[in-house]
């Protein structure tokens, strides 16, 4: 089998960083994109069909990711870009293996970086699986890139500047919001650092003019507060609020019903870690940066030899961040396969750094503010599903951690909890917490769901219609 | 739900309009759209049934991941109305599992 | 409280474990299960679900499997927890012409044995099961008495009821150490603390050669991992447990180091299909390898050519343990008394499991079995 000497999975900003450093440097890359064109979510592009007539209108960051597309599609001769590549699996033999176009495939690596990016912290609260409750991301996409509001009467829940980004978007496409609740005790003042520091980097600017835009539309938003309950007869009739203490727990008396049809949930990222974890690189819990994530070095491989990993996928922070990180697993990379000197790397890589350390600097002050509160994770009720897919409760979770149940894989067998066609991504981190906080918790932590192929639903006719060579 | 437009048309430009079937019934798509925006636009918020508690689900994360979209298109259950492009005519069940065979044929 | 003492010390929380312990627990018996790790997170909770006697030779292996199909349906009464055991039958299907002599020879056999199987032409299996392919099926064997279960619920099952009856069972625990005194049982030593008992039962599965060691006997078992791949969730098409008869023929079990796969479908009752099965020697690794998931893929789509619109949403290996006659070490030991042994169920852990269990409660109690359990006495590997 053919063996590529630089694979990237994901095809957002940070794998398209380190494609394009590593290509310059002459290295010959494989980038696996699941999506038909990169960027990414952040930078994702518009379908075949529509036409831009104002990209203003659709934001900075759309703007500014054309120009890193740009730059990553001159050098197409360079890189091998797979789109609508699917990646299932990562065995031991260094070989992963994607579906791509009804047909999978194996693709053999010597260095491979893990690019996969995030998605939106799953928070169980009742009436979470009603229509009309969106995660932010579900919302931002809907508004960004189809160009269609999610609803009519919009409230928006979570934390961190990410929700400020959607409200603009929605006010902007006409959209009609009743209120942005901001669970974090965070002033003004903080929202406008952190519109800066988190990956919108070009938002910093902006950043005033967002909150202006939300003020002068007559939006609320209400700090300190946070969605307890959703109602409604199948679809999203109203939300119950109330105002939270520092620990994200409602204080008495001040719960009040708001009449909304549609929810948006923002309560910052965690990361896509199924491919790290199924190639047993050793991840640590860090909950504000996303939950467990993969120990790196400094040039960004983990405990794999060989196995990159950057962006959101290995810690949220943001595109900025994905991409000076992308750039130094791009360079480390070419300097271990023999493109670029040692000391050519290290210079290069100690600019990178620089930037990374002053980013670095900034998120520590994101980080402590962005973590949920523990209040959040008790705003299911015992009737409240947990997991979406087998309808797992968390009255059966509470009996099945009663029964002395200490660790997140041993509960799935017990309870059937993960093991729908999400595949854990949307109960896990929330189990994960659940579990933290028992009393009988075990010491080394409840440990996570652990991926196994297809890490991604695959028909069995693509595996079957197998290649041996991509 | 009133029928208060959803398709914003600030910034871009739609191709192709076409129609597709949504339980038998017609709706609008576009070139580009995906069967899980053009459902929102025209207001149909529940995509599928759980089998279980037979509770409504609609769009939720919109990339993929969640798999609460899964309905039967052209026939094929669990397919991920927010990731399958609308295509002029294709048929668009809401699923069930009571309702629907496994679409699968000996 | 960690138990200072017990009448019997069962090591291993699998099927054969928990069942031992709630029989034993059923007769009054003060017993002890520890587990190193936690229940049916070994072979138990990663099989082909099958409760099943279609392929079950002539002899002691047919009768044991008879046996633990009606303790099996006794459970269903006696637990309070459901475990999803459904028996339409199952089927032994026949792929091509050269799988005939092997299927043919099995079935006189077992009829002269006084344990007849059916043979159904294509056209009857296409009425049990009309997704099969037309062209790859040329026949079965059926057997009305064969079903699917949920291991996982299972094991969970006889261990909430063996609680209930008195059994103390300890998960994180593992055995270290066996007391022999005088070729006398005298106890176990765990990480959590020591047992005093004059009765153990080995019933560690894979781990059933280590357990043996500790008390000086050599145990032929080794691993032999199994991979299965599971699908999401479908509305009722499978109702019969299916295996491809290529298992019947010896070349094709794969048991020589190399990779096998043979066809294995069948639906749980919470609508997900589990497809199997590939089988290869990777010692304790649980690890599934790319080719054996395509090939689970290519094998059983070509048997249900309709499956390949169906997902798959994960897989999962166990190892199982095997022994060299492909029948289990069930009974009491030469030179140790008080240890018996139960273990080595080579994949056929949650059908024969129950009926061992049942099986080691009468040896322990009552000094004599309903099936006489000479022929797996692990002296016969002297």
């Amino acid at each position: 089998m053919k063996e590529s000497e630089f694979a990237i999975i994901g095809g957002g900003p940070g794998g398209i960083a380190a494609a394009i450093v590593a290509a310059k440097a002459g290295v010959k890359v494989t980038l696996l994109d699941e999506n038909e064109r990169p960027g990414g979510q952040i930078y994702r592009q518009f379908e075949k069909g529509y036409k831009v007539t104002d990209s203003k209108v659709l934001g900075r960051d759309y703007e500014k990711g054309l120009e890193l597309l740009r730059q990553f599609s001159s050098l197409s001769d360079k890189i091998r870009y797979l789109n609508n590549a699917t990646v299932w699996g990562i065995f031991k033999s260094r070989t992963l293996a994607f579906a791509r176009k009804g047909t999978s495939s194996s693709l053999s690596f010597k260095n491979l970086l893990v690019a996969t990016g995030a998605y939106d912290r799953p928070v169980p609260l009742p009436g979470w699986t009603l229509p009309g409750v969106f995660t932010a991301g579900g919302a931002q996409r809907l508004v960004k890139t189809e160009r269609v509001l999610p609803g009519e009467n919009i409230l928006l829940a979570g934390t961190g500047p990410l929700q400020l980004v959607l409200a603009h978007q929605i006010l902007n496409a006409g959209g009609k919001i009743e209120a942005i609740l901001e669970s974090g005790n965070i002033s003004k003042n903080w929202l406008r650092i952190l519109m800066g520091i988190w990956g919108n980097w070009d938002y910093l600017k902006e950043g005033w003019r967002y909150l202006r835009h939300i003020q002068k539309a007559g939006v609320p938003l209400l700090r300190n507060h946070i969605i307890l309950e959703v109602h409604g007869d199948g679809q999203v009739e109203e939300a119950v609020i109330a105002k939270v203490d520092k620990s994200w727990r409602p204080k008495p008396d001040t719960e009040r019903t708001v009449k909304v049809d549609t929810v948006c949930l923002g309560y910052g990222l965690v990361s896509s870690t199924e491919l790290a974890l199924l190639a047993e690189c050793e991840h640590k819990y860090e909950l504000c940066l996303g939950g467990y994530i993969p120990v790196r070095s400094e040039s960004m491989e983990t405990t794999v030899p060989g196995i990159y990993a950057v962006g959101d996928g290995a810690g949220v922070a943001g595109s900025k961040v994905a991409i000076e990180e992308g750039r130094i697993a791009g360079v480390s990379i070419a300097r271990s396969l023999g493109y670029i000197s040692d000391a050519d790397a290290s210079t290069r890589i100690r600019i990178f750094q620089k930037h990374l350390n002053k980013f670095n600097r900034l998120r520590r002050v994101l980080d402590e503010m962005s973590v949920p509160g523990q209040g959040l994770y008790e705003l299911a009720k015992d009737d409240t599903v947990l997991c979406r897919c087998e309808e797992i409760t968390l009255k059966e979770i509470k009996k099945a951690l009663a029964d002395g149940t200490i660790q997140a894989k041993d509960l799935k067998r017990m309870t059937r909890i993960g093991m729908g066609a999400c595949e854990g991504r949307m109960c896990g981190p929330a189990l994960i917490e659940i579990m933290r906080y028992q009393p009988n918790a075990s010491p080394e932590g409840p440990g996570y769901l652990l991926p196994r192929p297809s890490i991604k639903p695959i028909a069995l006719g693509v595996i079957a219609a197998s290649k041996q060579e991509e | 739900m009133s029928m208060v437009e959803k398709r914003v048309q600030k910034g871009v430009e739609r191709g192709q309009q076409f129609e597709i079937f949504v339980d038998g019934e017609k709706i609008l798509a576009y070139e580009g759209e995906t069967i899980g925006a053009a459902l929102m636009a025209a207001g149909r918020r529940t995509l599928r049934y759980t089998n279980k508690y037979k509770h409504p689900r609609g769009l939720y994360c919109g990339i993929g991941l969640c798999q609460e979209c899964r309905m039967v298109i052209n026939g094929v259950p669990n397919t991920q109305a927010c990731q399958t492009l609308a295509t002029p005519g294709c048929q668009v069940e809401t699923q069930q599992r009571e309702k629907y065979s496994t679409g699968l044929t000996g | 409280m960690f138990p200072g003492e017990a009448e019997v010390v069962v090591i291993g929380g699998g099927v054969i474990g928990s069942s031992t312990a709630y029989f034993l627990a059923r007769a009054g018996k003060k017993v002890v299960l520890v587990e190193k790790g936690y229940k049916g997170g070994e072979a138990s909770g990663a099989n082909a679900a099958f409760v099943w006697s279609i392929t079950r030779k002539p002899g002691i292996d047919i009768r044991l499997a008879m046996h633990s199909i009606n303790i099996h349906r006794q459970l269903q009464k006696e637990l309070d927890r459901d475990f999803e055991y459904v028996y339409n039958g199952g089927l032994l299907v026949i792929e091509d012409e050269e799988q005939l002599p092997f299927v043919e020879a099995h079935v006189k056999a077992r009829a002269e044995d006084g344990y007849p199987l059916e043979m159904i032409d294509a056209k009857q299996v296409f009425e049990l099961e009309p997704l099969l392919s037309e062209e790859k099926i040329i026949g079965a064997v059926f057997s009305p008495i064969d079903g699917t279960t949920n291991p996982i619920f299972l094991v969970i099952s006889l261990n909430l009821q063996a609680q209930k009856l008195g059994a103390k069972i300890f998960h994180h625990t593992e055995a270290r150490e066996i007391e022999v005194m005088s070729g006398k049982i005298k106890g176990v030593i765990t990480d959590k603390g020591t047992i005093k008992t004059n009765t153990v039962v080995n019933a560690a599965g894979c781990w059933g050669c280590f357990i043996g060691e500790m008390v000086g006997l050599k145990v032929p078992i080794t691993p032999f991992q199994l991979a299965m791949l599971v699908t999401e969730q479908l509305p009722p098409c499978v109702s019969h447990p299916i295996m491809g008869a290529s298992y019947m023929v010896e070349e094709d079990t794969g048991k020589e180091g190399g990779l096998g796969c043979g066809l294995i479908i069948s639906q749980q009752a919470a609508g997900n299909l589990l497809i199997g099965a590939s089988w290869r020697d990777a010692g304790y690794d649980k690890r599934i390898n790319q080719e054996e998931i395509e090939l689970m893929a290519r094998v059983n789509v070509e048997a249900m050519p309709s499956l390949k619109d169906v997902r798959v949403i994960r897989s999962y290996a166990n190892f199982f343990p095997h022994t060299d006659d492909d029948l289990p070490i069930l009974g009491k030991v030469d030179g140790v008394e008080g240890f018996i042994m139960a273990c080595g169920h080579n994949g056929h852990g949650i059908g024969l499991g129950p009926g061992s269990g049942k099986l080691i409660q009468e040896l322990i109690c009552e000094g004599i079995t309903s099936i006489p359990l000479d022929e797996l006495s692990l002296s016969r590997f002297n």
